[in-house]
């Protein structure tokens, strides 16, 4: 509690603090002590306070888990137990120190209120998490035949180093390029910069430029992308090192970590989104990135932090894994059935904002603005048949897949992912018709659901609109809830 | 267990949404929107008149300057006027047996469809010039974020409220038993109040 509170003083003071110290005159640093042991015992008061004014309980009747704490002004919080979207233990590295854990607790509602408990030892936490969520399963287990002992504690999944590894080096390599071209683009205006402050020619920065510097930017550029390339690998093996997947009843409990270790429970019933991508090489190397999607409201999804938890994701698992992850969670093989495939004005559109726009950007610039950017003009080649493979495979990539229980979207030119959502967990459906494209019958549509929306664009209207009519049939009759 | 069916379902006797018509929303309610355009008009009417004053002051362009200024400032006003006739006419509603529809846009055809039983709350709300005109317009908020909420404007005031408490009552059973897992206790008819 003390780390806690001195912690949380620190991030919200750590900058006014610095620049008081770096302000201060070497006479007032006594002071300047004795402030800070002042200070120190302050937080000490205020975290003991906090600690004596914190509980929590569970009330049976009320079926609510209630949280007083407060110093001066109390705030009691009470959630009820129906409406725990999921409860996780973590441990972070002072936590770790200390032996204790934090148990969070995350509703769907649309306040987006969070429950946190800061220090709890690892059995409470435990019996409190199965407590909380013992209505789910209490709910869901309505079929006596299926009250068998948890014998499933051997994890369906485990991701071993060799597979994050593979996933590490197979993502994220387009985010690092992009960063890398901005820095490399960073370094040459800085040099160019120099240059010309040192009074040289044009003609010799050109000269320097092919010459002596073209060898050692070629030098630099690699040792760059093998940097970012190693720091993507350790940030992903940190992060999700020793991932396990094991069954718990009817949820799925996933941890992972290496320093800071999550825990995180997940009912089936509330995923609304299960996606999967791999690219090419991660198809050849067969792992793949697999992301639920939860229900999350928008207030949620602001804040950064708390989507992570509405997402979960699991990086490096196998074909096998995945369906095995798949058919927990859905209880049921998956199955394409229908395909719908876009309009070829899915490709009109790549072209036009892809291809189009910035050549002509780039040739207006060249002709008009600045003379130097013809030099680039070949460039435009290689741009050209670049962009217009991802156009190509984004758009044969791009299908809506219909079965009567699942509905899956694949969508990718490098990254080809699925999605899949059921029929049930829909909440709304959009239509969209821009007047042009009456003729050709050609719409575009959302479904919305909890977890965010799934589009497919320029789909064959009529049918689309039949494939509608029957998901309204579907949600309107079924009994199922969406969560 | 002798009446269960599941025999298939013919995607063609289903009842087709996109073949519905819709209700308009309510006549009067264009004023409200000429109400709103003109107050946005006003504003760019001062706005103008403001740059005018400041480009007066320092340089000295022809008559014709000022003319074609006015000329488009004018154009631009007719366009939205224009534009916002077609939206209005373009708007339109319908309650199904079990589901709710409303279409809008103006280049593009938009209909949002939300079934009775994905329904979190409903609200009436009352703004300041639709109560002139006895008007009001339904909200209904879905667990899909904002993107499915939908609010239809320009429904008569009464209607409003039997449409809110129809989709209630249709609203209760469904969410009564409290472990249906709803998200907020906006269920309860009193919540939704009325705002302004």
């Amino acid at each position: 509690m003390f780390a806690d509170t001195l912690q949380k003083f620190l991030r919200a003071s750590w900058a006014p603090l610095v620049i008081m110290i770096y302000r201060m005159p070497s006479d007032a640093l006594l002071y300047m002590v004795l402030g800070t042991i002042v200070i120190f015992l302050l937080i000490g008061v205020v975290a003991y306070l906090r600690y004596r004014n914190f509980t929590f309980f569970l009330d049976e009747d009320k079926q609510e888990f209630v949280i007083h704490s407060g110093i001066l002004s109390k705030k009691r919080l009470s959630i009820g137990l129906d409406k725990i979207q999921q409860v996780s233990i973590n441990q972070n590295i002072i936590q770790k120190l200390i032996g204790v854990y934090s148990l969070d607790v995350d509703t769907a509602g649309s306040g987006g209120k969070e429950v946190g408990i800061r220090a709890i030892d690892h059995n409470s936490a435990q019996i409190l998490k199965a407590r909380l969520l013992e209505r789910e399963t209490e709910r869901s287990e309505t079929d006596p035949t299926s009250e068998v002992p948890e014998e499933n504690i051997k994890p369906i999944i485990k991701i071993s180093l060799a597979s994050l590894l593979k996933v590490g080096i197979t993502s994220n390599y387009g985010r690092s390029l992009g960063i890398l071209i901005a820095f490399f683009f960073t370094i040459y205006d800085n040099v160019r910069d120099f240059v010309q402050n040192e009074m040289l020619s044009e003609e010799q920065i050109e000269q320097y430029i092919v010459r002596g510097t073209m060898l050692g930017f070629m030098t630099v550029f690699f040792i760059l992308f093998a940097l970012t390339f190693l720091i993507n690998l350790i940030r992903t093996v940190i992060r999700y090192f020793d991932l396990e997947v094991v069954k718990q009843r009817n949820s799925l409990l996933i941890s992972y970590g290496l320093f800071a270790k999550k825990n995180t429970l997940l009912n089936p019933k509330k995923a609304q989104i299960v996606s999967y991508s791999q690219n090419f090489f991660q198809q050849k190397m067969n792992v793949l990135k697999m992301k639920i999607k939860q229900a999350s409201s928008q207030e949620v999804k602001q804040d950064g932090k708390k989507n992570e938890s509405s997402v979960i994701e699991i990086p490096g698992a196998n074909t096998t894994e995945r369906d095995n992850i798949l058919q927990v969670i859905y209880d049921k093989t998956i199955e394409k059935g229908k395909t719908f495939n876009p309009n070829y004005r899915y490709i009109f559109r790549g072209i036009y904002f892809g291809l189009i726009i910035p050549i002509v950007i780039v040739l207006f610039l060249g002709f008009f603005v600045n003379e130097e950017i013809k030099t680039y003009f070949p460039f435009i080649g290689l741009y050209v048949l670049v962009i217009g493979l991802l156009i190509y495979f984004g758009f044969k990539n791009y299908r809506l897949f219909v079965h009567s229980d699942f509905i899956i979207k694949k969508r990718g030119a490098w990254d080809v992912e699925h999605q899949i959502i059921e029929p049930h967990k829909i909440q709304g459906i959009t239509t969209k018709q821009y007047f042009w494209h009456k003729r050709s019958d050609v719409g575009h549509i959302i479904l919305h659901t909890a977890g965010g929306d799934l589009s497919f664009r320029f789909a064959n209207f009529s049918q689309i609109n039949k494939q509608i009519n029957y998901w309204l049939y579907q949600v309107e009759t079924s009994d199922k809830h969406w969560m | 267990m002798q009446d269960f069916t599941n025999n298939s379902v013919d995607l063609d006797i289903l009842p087709k949404y996109e073949e519905v018509s819709f209700l308009p929303i309510h006549k009067e309610y264009w004023n409200v929107m000429v109400i709103n355009l003109l107050i946005f008009v006003v504003i760019l009417f001062v706005a103008t008149a403001i740059a005018f004053v400041s480009v007066y002051q320092s340089t000295n362009l022809g008559a014709g300057f000022y003319v074609s200024i006015l000329a488009f400032v004018f154009g631009f006003i007719g366009l939205l006027f224009w534009l916002n006739r077609i939206a209005f006419k373009k708007r339109g509603y319908l309650i199904r047996e079990k589901d709710l529809l409303y279409r809008s846009g103006i280049l593009a055809t938009t209909t949002v469809i939300i079934p009775f039983n994905r329904i979190q709350h409903i609200a009436v709300h009352e703004g300041m010039f639709s109560r002139m005109y006895g008007l009001a317009s339904l909200e209904i908020y879905t667990a899909g974020g904002n993107s499915s909420d939908l609010s239809i404007s320009g429904i008569d005031k009464q209607k409003a409220y039997t449409i809110k408490e129809f989709l209630m009552k249709d609203l209760t059973p469904e969410s009564s038993p409290k472990e249906s897992g709803e998200n907020t206790s906006n269920i309860e008819p009193n919540t939704s109040e009325t705002t302004e």
